[in-house]
């Protein structure tokens, strides 16, 4: 398949697409709230993937890859808007009260993640769930380690709170 | 890119964010039917990142006529007109009619004097190619 989209075989350019999108749009939809803006994400890391396939080296991952070219793509997306100021506070608007807390779904990764501000969404996304670490999100994002980790820490203590969970000082990363 | 102690930090994470990371990894979103149009449309298009061997034909010629450009540039600022006329100009052989008149030439534009028994000289052997003008003997 990999082949036949690198000759650029329109037909298995469709196949990798059903076969790959709905992840992908799953990791934009983590770090861009906007079902349009993750859409529009997803198709630009779709159409770098499949222009650049040639890239990808034997025995690399081919999931990985895809991985690394969405987050960033979504990095991108989050910089060209301002998104991605660290220490960056949720607006009190947007702030969730204890009765939608309680009705908040703890399986809904999606609606949990909405409720952080840009930044700390974007570093518990890159720590947390993409297993990424200090040194790597530093220069990812421009910022400092001790930024990272005081971001991740904010991040995980407003989560927990989301959750109804006593943070402890214990789980930092 | 991966942290390679991932079984370390899976350990040491509270449960509710293993939770979450094991949510994260099964998460698929249904892409908006439009989406592959889009796509669609965009492969369609000429793109600047090209394969690899287009890139480099790209930089190679493109190295090709900067160098070129210099060559023409050099040429022009290291060699002035009238000299290289003298290099440029045909080669007479000695043995040719030409071969006195020619060498004669070129000494003149080499250095401004004017060529011996075309009066440019005095008997004494004093002028100056820079008292010829009238009025100064």
């Amino acid at each position: 398949l990999i082949e036949a989209c690198r000759r650029g075989d329109r037909l298995a350019q469709r196949r990798f697409y059903d076969r790959h999108a709905p992840w992908m749009l799953g990791i934009c939809r983590r770090y861009l709230t906007g079902v349009a803006e993750a859409e529009d994400a997803m198709i630009r890391s779709m159409h770098r993937a499949l222009t650049r396939l040639g890239d990808l080296r034997e025995g690399h991952s081919l999931r990985a890859w895809l991985r690394r070219i969405a987050v960033n793509e979504c990095l991108m997306d989050l910089r060209s808007r301002r998104l991605m100021v660290p220490g960056e506070e949720v607006p009190e608007s947007s702030m969730t009260g204890p009765d939608a807390i309680d009705q908040m779904a703890e399986k809904d990764l999606l609606s949990l993640l909405e409720k952080l501000a840009p930044g700390y969404r974007t570093i518990f996304n890159l720590y947390v769930l993409e297993g990424y670490n200090h040194r790597e999100i530093g220069e990812l994002l421009g910022i400092s380690l001790h930024t990272s980790k005081s971001q991740l820490a904010q991040a995980r203590k407003r989560l927990a709170a989301l959750l109804g969970k006593t943070f402890t000082a214990e789980h930092e990363g | 890119m991966k942290d390679n102690s991932d079984q370390t930090k899976l350990r040491q994470q509270p449960e509710w964010e293993q939770r979450l990371k094991a949510e994260s990894d099964a998460l698929r979103c249904s892409p908006d039917p439009g989406s592959w149009e889009k796509l669609n449309t965009l492969l369609a298009r000429p793109t600047v990142s090209g394969p690899r061997r287009v890139r480099w034909l790209a930089r190679t010629l493109v190295a090709a006529a900067a160098m070129l450009g210099l060559v023409l540039v050099a040429r022009h600022t290291l060699l002035p007109a009238d000299h290289s006329v003298v290099w440029s100009g045909q080669e007479v052989r000695e043995t040719q009619p030409g071969y006195f008149d020619h060498y004669l030439a070129a000494a003149h534009g080499l250095t401004g004097y004017r060529p011996v028994g075309e009066g440019g000289a005095d008997a004494a052997g004093t002028r100056q190619p820079w008292s010829d003008a009238p009025g100064t003997e």
